[in-house]
């Protein structure tokens, strides 16, 4: 992001740089052309102008809540829509003029005093009934502004009132999974996709996970399922998304990279729970429900996995580490069945193969997020074992981290002979993965 | 362009907000007049400003005092009949359907906040054959927002004269309420104008 006086520093630069003899004077024109370009695009403006508006909208709304007696209702609430007006229109006026930073600020200026104008009439009437109908009426007037401007600010802003708008409805009127929002979101998520708004993107990625996990629990109560079929479906989802954002990533889909991102994170988290459920009781087998959606998930994951093989995202150990994965998440009720003392062993273990896999991965295709993640989730999963004594005695601790430390370095001299083997040039003996990681620091 | 799809905008929005005005006022213009036992409740300060929670002896309604159905979910609608009983309006009975009106009957509609069940234990459950004692009843007019700095002084006379405080409530036709004012001793203390 470059300074607002950027232009007038780089004038006097170009002027000592031609005196210097070191640029052309031909150039000089061209060269500030450019800058001015940049400086057109430059952020800093309109972030400026956002940030603005959002002051003076809190302004706004604050001066509305004092709620002044003197003021007539009428003149307060005529005051309070021709501010809103103004801002509309003097915000059309400057994107018509391309003065697009201050324009898009008084736009969403305009959708915040939207807010402030219905709050303004609740409190002058004294209305308390179901009150998030009127953040539901905002988000709604936000996404019309943002979808007729358009604005991304004014979508960035229905996003997050749809957020409360739904937190509102599920916690101080408990309404069971409150499906309503997935249609707003559907359509806030359809607009950012038109407008390919990376920010809009996240906004759209977070609420869903959000809206989810605040109705986990009402969805698995309907259809009967307990903790092992919330976990196992939301391992099964996190593991697709991760390897459909891998696959869209490889077809250059501008959000596939941060699709994968999302899914490695959610993915990590939730299967990292597995080997918590024997110690709060026994696990029952899956509900029909939550097994179809278990499968449909798997067959679709293995199918993109294959896929991500065939376009040469992954190779041969990558696939396999991934099939474990897929089979380990389908496996666990089975499994536990069979033999449930195990199952805190296998799926520690299978964590820790998870987060040096993506170690792995990180290192090799310069992801400095994957690398950083997996690292976390190693760390998090050795302290877990560590200190919830996983293990029953401390010999049986130390023999877990002594074979697991063997492996590792095992693994370590295996890699390292492929490398040699693959690699033409054996000169450089550094270790690859190290390599890419020092790189990138 | 930009101007006539904003304008669009701009009217969706301000018809909206008129709307808001528009069914308030015909309540407080056409609705009929009742006067409402109320008990304050602390002031709070949200960033919706300053109100005095109301409560109001029509929130809890004992089914055993009361004509009408017995058999209630929470949230769900419901309509009150009100009688005037000594200066003020009290519930005589609770439907879970528009009832039809005896004599100078008002019907105000609410919405169930809470159950109250003969048995504790039928609050862990919504199983319609637990005998219910009493509802809890949200009818929207819960709040009244006030100047800054006067949160204080009405509590204070709402504690001091608490069997003379009424709130003044217009319902329309349809069963919906909205606040007057507030009255002390029968005098306004708040009169909300229309507009």
């Amino acid at each position: 992001m470059r300074s607002p006086f950027y232009l007038r520093q780089l004038k006097r630069d170009i002027a000592r740089w031609v005196e210097d003899g070191l640029i052309h004077p031909d150039e000089v024109d061209a060269l500030l052309a450019s800058a001015r370009l940049d400086q057109k695009s430059g952020s800093l403006q309109n972030i400026l102008a956002i940030l603005g508006s959002l002051f003076l909208g809190a302004s706004a709304i604050s001066y509305l809540a004092a709620n002044y007696g003197s003021i007539p209702r009428l003149t307060l609430l005529v005051a309070g829509v021709t501010l809103m007006w103004m801002a509309y229109g003097i915000g059309a006026y400057l994107i018509q003029r391309s003065r697009n930073g201050m324009g898009q600020g008084l736009i969403l200026l305009g959708a915040l005093l939207f807010g402030a104008n219905i709050m303004l009439i609740a409190q002058m009437y004294h209305i308390s009934a179901h009150y998030p109908n009127g953040v539901l009426a905002w988000a709604l007037g936000a996404l019309a502004v943002a979808a007729f401007t358009p604005s991304r600010a004014a979508l960035g802003l229905s996003f997050v009132l749809a957020a409360i708008w739904t937190t509102l409805e599920s916690t101080a009127f408990e309404v069971a999974f409150h499906w309503p929002f997935l249609v707003f979101w559907f359509g806030a998520s359809a607009l950012s996709h038109l407008f390919q708004w990376r920010a809009g993107f996240h906004l759209s990625f977070l609420t869903f996970v959000y809206w989810l996990a605040l109705n986990t629990f009402d969805l698995a109560e309907r259809l009967g399922w307990q903790d092992v079929d919330i976990l196992t479906a939301y391992a099964s989802l996190w593991l697709f998304v991760w390897v459909k954002g891998c696959l869209t990533s490889s077809l250059d889909y501008r959000y596939g990279q941060a699709l994968a991102r999302y899914g490695m994170f959610l993915f990590l988290l939730t299967f990292a729970v597995f080997q918590i459920i024997p110690e709060n009781g026994e696990i029952q087998a899956l509900q029909a429900s939550s097994q179809t959606i278990v499968f449909v998930l798997s067959a679709l994951t293995l199918l993109i996995i294959f896929l991500n093989w065939r376009r040469d995202a992954f190779n041969l150990l990558d696939v396999a580490v991934q099939v474990v994965l897929v089979v380990s998440i389908v496996a666990l009720p089975f499994f536990s069945e069979a033999s449930p003392s195990i199952v805190k062993w296998v799926y520690s273990a299978l964590t820790i193969v998870a987060a040096i896999w993506f170690l792995s991965l990180g290192a090799r295709y310069n992801e400095r997020f994957v690398v950083n993640l997996a690292l976390i989730a190693f760390g998090a999963e050795t302290l877990y074992i560590y200190f919830r004594e996983l293990v029953d005695t401390l010999l049986n601790q130390s023999i877990f981290f002594g074979i697991g430390g063997a492996i590792l370095v095992a693994l370590v001299f295996v890699l390292e002979f492929v490398r040699r083997r693959s690699t033409e040039d054996h000169e450089d003996d550094d270790d690859y993965a190290f390599q890419t990681v020092e790189a990138e620091s | 362009m930009i101007f006539a799809r904003l304008g669009l905008v701009i009217l969706i929005q301000t018809g909206v907000l008129l709307s808001m005005v528009w069914d308030r006022a015909a309540i407080l213009n056409e609705g009929t007049p009742v006067l409402l036992k109320t008990e304050p409740v602390d002031p709070r300060s949200l960033f919706r400003g300053y109100y005095v929670d109301l409560n109001y002896e029509i929130n809890r309604l004992e089914l055993s005092r009361l004509e009408g159905d017995m058999a209630f979910k929470r949230w769900q609608q419901v309509f009150v009949a009100l009688e005037k009983q000594n200066g003020h309006w009290s519930a005589a009975s609770v439907f879970r359907a528009w009832p039809s009106v005896i004599g100078d009957q008002v019907i105000i509609q609410g919405t169930i906040e809470r159950i109250v069940y003969e048995d504790n234990l039928c609050e862990f459950d919504d199983d319609l054959t637990c005998k219910i004692k009493a509802l809890i009843v949200r009818y929207g007019i819960d709040s009244y927002f006030i100047p800054e700095g006067d949160g204080g002084k009405i509590e204070e006379l709402m504690r001091d004269n608490r069997d003379n405080f009424r709130v003044g409530v217009s319902v329309d036709s349809e069963g919906k309420a909205a606040i007057r004012g507030l009255l002390l001793s029968g005098d306004w203390l708040y009169q909300e104008p229309v507009y």
